[in-house]
């Protein structure tokens, strides 16, 4: 846990405003990023007030309602900043990325495979333990990720009080403390996703420690093959857990080679 | 380096596929174990409760009110009366207003604009008595109640509250073997069909919200009100002495619709334990903490994300149809129109099932909204019964503004209180409108689950008013 | 007899008949499918399995049990066995079944349709149990290549089918575990987990089915006699008929990190009280399993249950933070055990973690 004591400056050689995102891909699922700089993708549990987060970004007037499942098309919205052009897209609300529902799976891919430059992760800040597990998902998959740690005025109410450093420290990724329904941290979150987006600041994938003896030896073994065989792959460990899992998407990635142009 | 790729890419395969004989089955059960572990870690540091904990009192207690087994379904049946009722009766002065605009006011300058302009007859006709006519239609009757309900609804959804009726109900529909969140895609069917179809989008588990879509159409929407009422008061109403009228039809109305309430039961129940056997099923309904709506808010989004779309979508449905109406009764084959032949054709198949041809007509060509049934039903009967001076001619739908006149109109074109009690079971039960069809296949993604809806609601419909006609002349009621 | 009632009763036969032909048109269509040729298949892939499960799992194939699993005549038996050695899936000598090369390869791939589609019904259906095996029985002979690998695909690659058997995979290679036994063979206080459920014959797979046995669990055996053997279960007591216990392969269970699990229904715990989870009934599985997975309900997870519905059912439960109603045939399967109230239990569970963290 030492190794994760400050984020790090934007790494050495990547051009400094540089879109990482993957057009080609993005325009596979469906976003034309045509007159954008930019792509944000916007994730996080049901009830957590993302479409609040999508509306205050944007200036649209999404409704989404209390149900997980309910933003089943994708919005997409855009907003300018610093003046430069980001698209916001929409995630469906998710408990996780195991891609067990049809929701999980367009999340996890957009994630995966548009290669956001960045992607909020929006949770209620009264029910840290519960979205942290989507949170360290999103940390796993890829180095652009933003924790919104949204409804902080429910959390005081509650007389909670979250030491949103040591969050950041520890998951290794940049936190916003944010209450969007007043525009509470709006400023603030927006100057994250450009340093973010810029690759100002990055953040680290998280590397969970698992319980099962077993899962760790194979998990290590397969995921040392894999960096040997593809270095510069910056999630292949969990890269190595799909696999092993027998994730037939990222199998067939792999076999296709779209796995192995991430960040080529 | 594609093929040095490949085969690194078939190594790394094979080898995770050696790995994982050896690990068991219940990865996903350890990575969300670890996973969670982990966020129990993390949350377990950075969260502090200076204060100790804190009592999460309000919504437990809200909550022991709104779902006790005492004042539960009392405050439910109130809430949901009190929307019904804002709609019903908030509707009536906008609907007339807009009615008057845009049929009785804006028509005839479209009219006497063509002319001026010196328009053929028959594409004024065609583009104002027909399309115009028609999407006028659909929009005053159809715009101000959904512009009332689905703000409320929404209010109620943003609140909390809506989650606890499906908790409350759900032992009900559990054994129907549906999702209580049923409960309010059926609430929000009674608004609009194509609305409750789009809301299963609530029901996570593929089988119940499948049986969620297919019996949305037995909640008497919106559109299909107006037509029990103005049945129910002119032939049932006329079937009881003159102080009991009144009562008599509301009950047969109310009748109905709770009639349809009981058939989302019973056909949820019998799709559950055939068709849908097979169709997987995972439960949860998440409870969200009470969060005070912001009204403004709420009800610019949900006119524009419900009422707007939906009505945008009836609009695009509305306009082939007046076109289809217009021009069945103007284009003569023969020495009739085309409605006529096929009014002539279908009357044996009408009369066999207590309705008749014109009716079926009706139904044929406003499949696209229920709104426009009756005003459909009018024209038709007036063409071929060539009752003269009523109407605005062939292809022109109208409305009677006195009940007396529609009651000699319908009795003139062979109608009965048999008639009238056919034709409101068939307005129950008969496909959803071409709106709410194209909505399932949408939110389906399958044409056969698409036919399924179409054609279940028919065939029970066409089964119930043949076995009501039989049975009524069987005991010589007429 | 007036006309309305017999339009009433022409239209009662003719709904008869509508409903008889929906509810056995499928097995009409199948009875007039199944040409000689397609029966003369099956007849053949059943036997050519029949012979590989026999290979499998070590034992000889009995011509006996050929003739009463296809329930044939001998005459017929040796047509199909002659026909089976045209095609070169045979080896000699006749008398002794083995299977050829090519022979091992078909029935791998008819045993692979079959298990994975056991797989896809437990998983991604809501068909029951003791149903499972009839369709698959079906379903594995018009089964192409191609769907076959579809279905591997949608499932994940699965490595077992439902009861514990594992799965062929695509080149023909299965492991089987050489170290299981029958229930039977087992004494009183032995810990065992279950890893295969025999399907066949079906009276005995309801048994076990009812007892609430699945493929993956832990369980103690509590002692035999009157011809019974009395197990502990997912925190019940059930007992076996020997004829069923022979049909349940177990494992001697020596995981060192986790105990043995014991525990009662959540279904079975009143609002007000609060509990840990022990484990997830194996009989949880699927999308099912997945769903409660992701909404944070694992072993060691506090639940305090909150609220009944009016109508009973379903039962409010507050899971990590969030208040989430689950019916009593879910909470059935999820077995907790009580603790004290949540402060409590707060520190305990902080306590828990630093253990975990000093043995990483």
């Amino acid at each position: 846990m030492e190794d994760r004591q400050n984020i790090p400056a934007g790494t050495g050689n990547a051009c400094a405003t540089c879109p990482m995102h993957d057009a080609g891909a993005l325009k596979r699922l469906g976003v034309d990023m045509k007159n954008f700089d930019y792509v944000v993708a916007l994730a996080g549990n049901p009830n957590t007030g993302k479409s609040t987060v999508f509306n205050a970004l944007t200036g649209l007037r999404q409704h989404t309602g209390n149900w997980p499942g309910k933003t089943v098309t994708r919005m997409e919205g855009g907003f300018e900043y610093n003046g430069l052009r980001y698209k916001l897209v929409d995630l469906p609300g998710t408990y996780s990325l195991l891609a067990t529902s049809e929701d999980e799976l367009v999340a996890r891919d957009f994630i995966l495979f548009g290669q956001p430059d960045v992607t909020l992760v929006v949770v209620d800040a009264t029910r840290l333990e519960r979205n942290l597990n989507l949170a360290l998902q999103v940390s796993q998959i890829t180095e652009r990720a933003v924790l919104c740690l949204n409804l902080m005025d429910e959390a005081r109410r509650k007389g909670l009080e979250i030491d949103d450093r040591r969050l950041a420290r520890d998951l290794g990724m940049p936190v916003v403390p944010m209450t969007a329904r007043q525009e509470k941290g709006i400023p603030e979150l927006l100057q994250v996703i450009d340093d973010v987006a810029a690759a100002r600041v990055s953040s680290i994938p998280y590397r969970v420690s698992y319980n099962s003896r077993k899962l760790r030896t194979s998990l290590s073994t397969l995921a040392s093959l894999i960096a040997r065989e593809m270095p510069g792959l910056p999630n292949a460990e969990w890269v190595a857990l799909r696999l092993l899992d027998g994730d037939e998407r990222i199998i067939e990635a792999l076999r296709r080679g779209e796995l192995g142009e991430i960040r080529a | 380096m594609s093929s040095m790729e490949s085969n690194s890419a078939a190594e790394i395969i094979a080898a995770a596929q050696k790995l994982r004989w050896d690990m068991g089955g219940d990865l996903h059960d350890q990575l969300s174990e670890s996973l969670y572990a982990e966020a129990t870690r993390i949350s377990d540091r950075v969260v502090s409760r200076p204060g100790g904990s804190a009592a999460r009192g309000f919504d437990r207690t809200l909550d022991q009110i709104l779902t006790s087994r005492i004042w539960g379904f009392p405050l439910m049946l109130l809430l949901l009366t009190v929307v019904f009722w804002l709609t019903i009766s908030g509707a009536n002065a906008p609907s007339a207003l807009l009615s008057d605009l845009l049929v009785d006011t804006v028509r005839p300058l479209l009219r006497e604009g063509a002319a001026a302009i010196g328009m053929w007859p028959w594409l004024s006709g065609l583009l104002i008595d027909g399309m115009y006519l028609a999407t006028a239609w659909v929009v005053s009757v159809m715009l101000p109640p959904m512009a009332i309900f689905f703000p409320l609804f929404t209010l109620l959804e943003d609140f909390g509250y809506l989650p606890r009726v499906a908790f409350n109900l759900d032992a009900l529909f559990h054994r129907a073997g549906a999702h209580g969140k049923q409960a309010l895609t059926m609430t929000m069917g009674f608004g609009c069909n194509a609305a409750g179809v789009v809301a299963t989008r609530i029901i996570d588990s593929p089988r119940e919200r499948l049986i969620a879509i297919l019996t949305n159409n037995f909640a008497l929407c919106n559109g299909r009100w107006p037509t029990q009422i103005l049945l129910a008061t002119i032939f049932i109403g006329a079937l009881v002495p003159a102080e009991l009228a009144g009562l008599v039809s509301a009950l047969a109305v109310v009748g109905i619709a709770l009639m349809g309430v009981l058939l989302t039961f019973i056909v949820s129940w019998s799709l559950s334990k055939t068709v849908l056997r097979g169709e997987a099923s995972a439960y949860s309904l998440e409870l969200p903490p009470y969060r005070p709506p912001r009204i403004w808010r709420t009800i610019t989004t949900s006119v524009i994300d419900r009422t707007i779309i939906v009505l945008w979508r009836a609009v695009k449905f509305a306009l082939p149809a007046g076109a289809a109406i217009w021009l069945s009764a103007n284009v003569q084959i023969g020495d009739m129109s085309i409605a006529e032949h096929l009014i002539h054709g279908l009357d044996p198949v009408g009369m066999f099932i207590g309705l008749n041809g014109v009716i079926l007509v009706a139904y044929i060509l406003a499949i696209p909204a229920n709104e426009i049934v009756i005003p459909t039903i009018l024209m038709l009967t007036v063409l071929v019964g060539g009752a003269a001076g009523l109407g605005d001619g062939a292809g022109v739908m109208f409305e009677l503004q006195s009940n007396a006149d529609v009651l000699s109109l319908l009795h003139a074109g062979g109608w009965t209180a048999l008639t009238a009690i056919n034709l409101m079971l068939f307005s129950l039960l008969h496909n959803p409108c071409s709106t709410t069809l194209y909505t399932i296949y949408k939110e389906t993604g399958s044409m056969k689950w698409t036919v399924v809806s179409a054609l279940l609601p028919i065939a029970m419909g066409v089964a119930t008013t043949f076995v009501v006609t039989q049975l009524w002349h069987l005991f010589g009621l007429g | 007899m007036p006309q309305p009632l017999i339009n009433l009763l022409l239209f009662a036969v003719v709904t008869v008949v509508a409903v008889l032909g929906w509810r056995y048109g499928h097995a009409l269509q199948r009875l007039m499918q199944r040409n000689r040729a397609f029966a003369a298949r099956v007849l053949r892939e059943d036997m050519l399995k029949y012979l590989m499960e026999c290979q499998l799992n070590g034992v000889e194939a009995e011509r006996d049990t050929l003739l009463q699993l296809l329930r044939i005549g001998e005459q017929e038996l040796s047509g199909i066995i002659a026909d089976l050695r045209d095609h070169g899936m045979l080896t000699e000598p006749a008398e002794r079944f083995r299977l050829s090369d090519t022979g091992e390869e078909y029935a791998l791939r008819i045993i692979r349709a079959h298990r994975l589609y056991e797989r896809y019904l437990a998983d991604e259906t809501g068909y029951r149990e003791v149903e499972w095996h009839r369709r698959a029985d079906e379903r594995e002979h018009d089964l192409t290549e191609h769907e076959i690998a579809g279905l591997a695909r949608q499932l994940g690659n699965p490595t077992h089918d439902p009861h514990g058997d594992p799965i062929p995979m695509q080149d023909g290679s299965v492991t089987y575990d050489r170290n299981a036994v029958p229930l039977t063979e087992l004494d009183a206080a032995e810990v065992v987990r279950v890893i295969h459920l025999e399907d066949e014959p079906d009276d005995a797979y309801r048994e076990i089915v009812a007892a609430g046995l699945a493929s993956g669990q832990v369980i103690r055996v509590l002692g035999r006699g009157n011809g019974q053997i009395r197990i502990s279960c997912e925190g019940r007591e059930t007992a076996l008929s020997e004829r069923a216990a022979a049909n349940v392969s177990v494992v001697t269970w020596k995981d060192e990190d986790a105990p043995v699990q014991a525990g009662i229904p959540l279904s079975t715990v009143d609002p007000g009280s609060h509990v840990r989870v022990v484990t997830l009934s194996q009989r949880l599985r699927g999308s099912e399993r997945r769903r409660l997975l992701d909404l944070g309900l694992l072993p060691g997870t506090r639940i305090g249950v909150e609220m009944r519905s009016p109508g009973g059912d379903p039962v409010a439960y507050d899971i990590r933070g969030a208040l989430i109603a689950l019916r009593k045939d879910q909470a059935e399967l999820i077995l907790v055990e009580p603790v004290s109230g949540p402060e409590f239990d707060r520190g305990n569970d902080r306590e828990f973690h630093l253990e975990n963290e000093t043995l990483a």
